[in-house]
């Protein structure tokens, strides 16, 4: 909204010297928030961001502004010019719809002469940035763009008179001022003649009552609306209007006098000629004064100074209101412009007085509270700890995907877009209705996104999904929220399967230690729907499964884009790994005899697990050596030259720890040997 | 009978009336000079050989003993051994000396290749100053509180304050769920539109006085641009207290500020209106980019608005459980993608959600 200080200058008279950025500055910080101040053919017009005036039906006119400014500045406010000239009763309107108008006025008009604006109020308005139309098209302007309440005339000789305000009749047709043709429903509230809709109730006008240059005699509409029914119409047609923002926001009953007085003062100079022969008034509700009791120590509580009690009146009534002191307590009357859903109890009193005292002018006040406990959060902290030791440990970088997705990417990880329990009802697109049960369609987006320009890389995500499962309670007996578990996916993209499913896997067995939460245990098999079927485990937390790692099965592969890469991934709930309130590991005595290390190599049929293999040799060195812990460690695996095809050639160390004395290399190459002895009998191995 | 002196004209006594040189105190200096003067191991190595290999002067010395008397061999063995264990000492000494400080590399190394990288990753930018948030607001003992993304009417706009008829719960602006849409409150879910839902919840949960923090993504349902998302973050933090006059709020303002700027930065608190604050204030800090003087990131008046705040509404504190006629507080509620954006300068709100490993590395 744009505001000419001319204007605002007919009103009340800011203090001299005082610059137009200064003006804007102020109206900021107390009021609303100055977007910009231009200088036009000698006015100065502040713009005002609409945003900041919602809750202020009142500021929609200059007059509302001109109030704020006064008791800013601390200057008289002059009264709005008014002239209410006879009214002879007259039939005007016949009915107004109750749950639309709460008052509905019309006056007739007759004997009109003069039909062009006078210049001064051309000037006003095409400063703000109004076009200058007809006379009565601009008097209707400048009384709204002066009060706040819209208007609306139209011409009498083309009304079947009396009005009303009624709700469509389904199929009706309208064509607006603009030239427009709505087709109404019955949820549209239209004024309406005998014949048709002349008006859409609050938003517009219609485009044949409207004013023509023979136009003699006037209906002067000066209604208020119900700010719900107004914005459902001015929405539905896609219509935003002066009119239609203004009643949206609930204005007061009282301000249609004002507008009338208004109307009648302005053509009374510009028109002597024009007298009213008709008046119609019909109210359903009238807007009234309010009444607030505050106490005087409250308000001082919450405002942190201790103000006088003058200092606490004075701004309020600057602003309009009336203010009595009943021993302890302000007993508050509350003027109807402010009474319309803004000011309703003595919260409301202490922003009233501590933004016109200046929020700025209060210092900061460190608060004194009181610790009882320190503040500690186990499962967030969890959850941070997981984050860093994927990104910082794992070599992962952390995506944020949406929590709807394409549904290809839902079909491609091998989940079922029917089977969501959870949709939008209005989509960002019709192909992401459905709410993940899963982050894996999100990695495999995020594949897609990077494969192009890098074919090795790490990725993980950690966010709320939503699955099938029985809607709980969680602080409303009245409300029942859906399951919506935190869980973490990942991905290494690279070339070598059996190497990124390690890496991923390897990520994966270090996590617990590291973030502190419970172990993981890892079941071959397992039934990721992503899941290649030569490639899957199950993962298993404390109390069971909690996810699966595996290698992406060709749909999800194309789903990912991946055409020369393949990818190792994993998901698990984050709960399934409740965190440890502190560090439960125990310290190991350190052995007092040295230990010893042996490598063993050999060449293995593919069908034989490395589970196997390394039990094998554990037994084999317990047997052969009561006295010495053996620990079988995994070291590598090769293929190729000299290694049978379906064979492979796997490398273990035994770290070999005396209990009771000092271990010779004869005694340890004798375990040595009885360890490739058990793998030829038992795992059918063969020396390289 | 004794045809000659005791002792002999022999090179291998010192002269006694003669000035003639002695041969083992002349090799004796010379022993000294030459091992000190290799400086690498070969040339210490052609010393070693010259003085004690088959041919060196001291092997020959030893040789040439042979020639004379027993008593002169004796005295003259005894000089040699001498000097022969001096300079294997010697030797020895200097050897430690040059290999301590000769280097154990083949070639030297090309320093200026680029060093390894360890394994790269990292944390969402976003996610990175939440816990930077999180720490600076952990040292004033908040609490941190998480609510769930998928809540009601009731929680977001009702306990609220939002009136009945408030746009903000028409789908244009939320994302309800299908098959909800037409139910009212509690049976009315959604993707949550804001967080200051959750601190209702949390006021359900403890009794006060409190302080909290409680970060999340939030989800709008508007039309996408460099400027606007469906999906972000915010940061919102709340202390009630029996006594919190608002200007007791600024510490929640500087506390963001500071920790997300790594400086003071000037703020400005002004009215603002907000349905779940009374009184509510817009906060703006001072442009970092002009320094206050107007620019067109600040649209030339010099302050950018960063974070509402407020006093929460007695009907909110009420719906928490909470007496407002005993209990005050103070919320402030941050954009924290916006945040982000302005700690690096990044122009386009989109890159957040797009995955995209070439803006993410930048933030490892």
């Amino acid at each position: 909204m744009r505001i000419s200080l001319d204007w605002i200058a007919d009103y009340t008279t800011l203090p001299a010297g005082l610059s137009p950025k200064e003006i804007a500055h102020q109206l900021t910080m107390t009021t609303v928030e100055v977007e910009g101040v231009h200088t036009v053919a000698g006015d100065i017009v502040l713009e005002i961001d609409n945003k900041s005036l919602t809750n202020r039906p009142d500021l929609w006119g200059h007059y509302g502004l001109a109030r704020e400014l006064a008791a800013i500045f601390e200057v008289p406010l002059r009264p709005l010019p008014a002239e209410e000239p006879d009214r002879p009763a007259a039939t005007l309107v016949s009915s107004i719809e109750a749950s639309v108008c709460r008052r509905f006025t019309a006056t007739r008009i007759e004997g009109i002469t003069v039909r062009d604006t006078p210049d001064w109020m051309t000037q006003r308005l095409t400063a703000i940035g109004q076009r200058s139309k007809n006379l009565y098209a601009d008097l209707t302007n400048y009384v709204m763009l002066t009060t706040g309440q819209p208007t609306h005339a139209f011409d009498a000789d083309r009304l079947a008179l009396p009005l009303s305000v009624r709700w469509a009749i389904s199929g009706e047709r309208f064509e607006a001022l603009d030239g427009t043709t709505i087709e109404l429903t019955p949820s549209d509230a239209v004024v309406a003649d005998e014949r048709s809709a002349v008006g859409l109730a609050g938003v517009i006008g219609g485009r044949h009552s409207a004013i023509l240059p023979d136009t003699t005699r006037v209906v002067f509409e000066a209604a208020s609306f119900d700010p719900l029914a107004i914005r459902r119409t001015s929405g539905a047609h896609g219509l935003r209007t002066e009119a239609s923002t203004r009643f949206e926001k609930s204005l007061s009953t009282h301000r249609i006098d004002e507008a009338r007085r208004l109307f009648f003062h302005l053509l009374g100079h510009i028109d002597p000629g024009a007298r009213v022969t008709g008046f119609d008034d019909r109210t359903r509700e009238t807007t009234a004064a309010g009444e607030i009791r505050v106490g005087v120590a409250y308000l001082r509580d919450r405002i942190g100074k201790p103000l006088a009690v003058t200092e606490l009146s004075a701004p309020l009534e600057r602003l309009g209101f009336t203010v009595n002191i009943e021993g302890a307590d302000l007993l508050v009357g509350v003027p109807e412009w402010r009474h319309t859903g803004d000011i309703s109890g003595p919260h409301d009193l202490v922003e009233e007085i501590a933004r016109l005292h200046g929020y700025e002018r209060f210092d900061f006040q460190a608060p004194l509270v009181q610790v009882t406990r320190s503040a500690r959060d186990y499962p967030g902290q969890a959850e941070r700890r997981v984050r860093e030791y994927l990104a910082l440990v794992g070599g992962m970088r952390e995506v944020i995907t949406y929590p709807w997705i394409d549904d290809r990417f839902v079909t491609g990880a091998g989940l079922q877009t029917t089977d969501a329990p959870l949709r939008l009802s209005a989509p960002p697109a019709p192909d992401q209705a459905t709410l993940r049960t899963s982050l894996m369609p999100g990695v495999l987006h995020a594949i897609d996104v990077n494969v192009r320009s890098r074919t090795a890389f790490r990725i993980f995500e950690v966010g709320a999904v939503f699955p099938v499962g029985t809607a709980v309670r969680l602080d409303d007996d009245r409300e029942r929220l859906p399951p919506q578990p935190k869980h973490v996916a990942g991905a290494v993209v690279g070339v070598d399967a059996e190497r990124v499913f390690r890496e991923a896997k390897g990520i994966l067995e270090a996590l617990p230690r590291r973030a502190h939460v419970a172990d993981v245990t890892f079941e071959p098999g397992g039934g990721a729907p992503w899941s290649d079927a030569g490639a899957s485990m199950t993962l298993a937390g404390p109390s069971g499964a909690i996810g699966h790692i595996g290698i992406l099965n060709r749909r999800a592969t194309r789903a990912a884009g991946l055409k020369h890469a393949v990818a190792a991934v994993f998901e698990f709930a984050l709960d399934g790994l409740p965190s440890w309130p502190s560090r439960d590991n125990r310290y190991t005595p350190l052995p007092e005899l040295p230990a010893i290390e042996i490598d063993v190599s050999l060449t293995y049929a593919d069908t034989v697990s490395w589970t196997d293999i390394g039990a094998i040799a554990a037994r084999a060195a317990a047997t052969a050596a009561p006295d010495v812990d053996a620990t079988i460690e995994f070291i590598d695996q090769y293929r190729g030259a000299n290694i049978p095809e379906g064979h492979r050639s796997i490398t273990l160390r035994a770290r070999l720890q005396p209990r009771s004395h000092t271990l010779t290399s004869e005694a340890a190459t004798a375990i040595a040997t009885a360890i490739r002895e058990a793998e030829r009998t038992h795992a059918g191995a063969s020396e390289r | 009978m004794r045809l000659t002196p005791r002792t002999p004209p022999s090179f291998f006594q010192p002269p006694v009336c003669r000035a003639m040189p002695d041969p083992i105190a002349t090799l004796h200096e010379e022993v000294d000079a030459e091992i000190a003067a290799a400086v690498t191991l070969d040339q210490l190595e052609r010393v070693r050989l010259s003085l004690l290999g088959r041919k060196g002067r001291i092997t020959e010395l030893l040789k040439s003993l042979s020639s004379l008397d027993p008593v002169a061999r004796r005295d003259a063995g005894a000089r040699i051994n001498a000097l022969k264990q001096r300079a294997s000492d010697a030797l020895d000494g200097r050897r430690d000396i040059l290999l301590d400080t000769s280097s154990l590399l083949v070639r030297p190394v090309d320093t200026t290749v680029p060093g390894v990288a360890p394994a790269t990753g990292g944390l969402h930018p976003t996610i990175q100053m939440l816990y930077d948030l999180n720490d600076a607001f952990a040292t004033l003992n908040f609490d941190v509180f998480e609510g769930p993304e998928i809540t009601s009417e009731l929680y977001e706009f009702d306990h609220m304050n939002f009136p009945p008829d408030h746009p903000a719960r028409e789908s244009m602006d939320t994302f309800w769920l299908a098959d909800s849409e037409h139910a009212r409150a509690a049976e009315r879910l959604c993707l949550r539109p804001h967080l200051t839902g959750a601190s209702v919840r949390y006021m359900q949960r403890h009794a006060p006085p409190f302080r909290v923090v409680y970060p999340g993504r939030v989800f709008r349902n508007e039309t996408t641009d460099a400027r606007h998302e469906r999906a972000f973050f915010q940061y919102e933090a709340l202390i009630v207290e029996r006594h919190l006059p608002f200007s007791a709020g600024q510490l929640l303002i500087r506390t963001v500020l500071s920790t997300v700027f790594g400086r003071p930065v000037r703020t400005r608190m002004r009215a603002g209106f907000f349905p779940f604050v009374e009184p509510g204030f817009e906060i703006d800090m001072e442009c970092l980019v002009c320094g206050g003087a107007g620019c067109r990131v600040c649209k030339q008046v010099g302050w950018l608005e960063v974070m509402p705040g407020g006093m929460p509404h007695p009907n909110v504190l009420k719906a928490g459980g909470i007496d407002p006629t005993e209990w005050m507080g103070f919320y402030v509620n941050v954009g924290l993608d916006r945040l982000v954006m302005m700690r690096y300068g990044i122009d386009d709100v989109r890159l957040f959600h797009s995955a995209d490993l070439r803006f993410l590395a930048e933030f490892d």
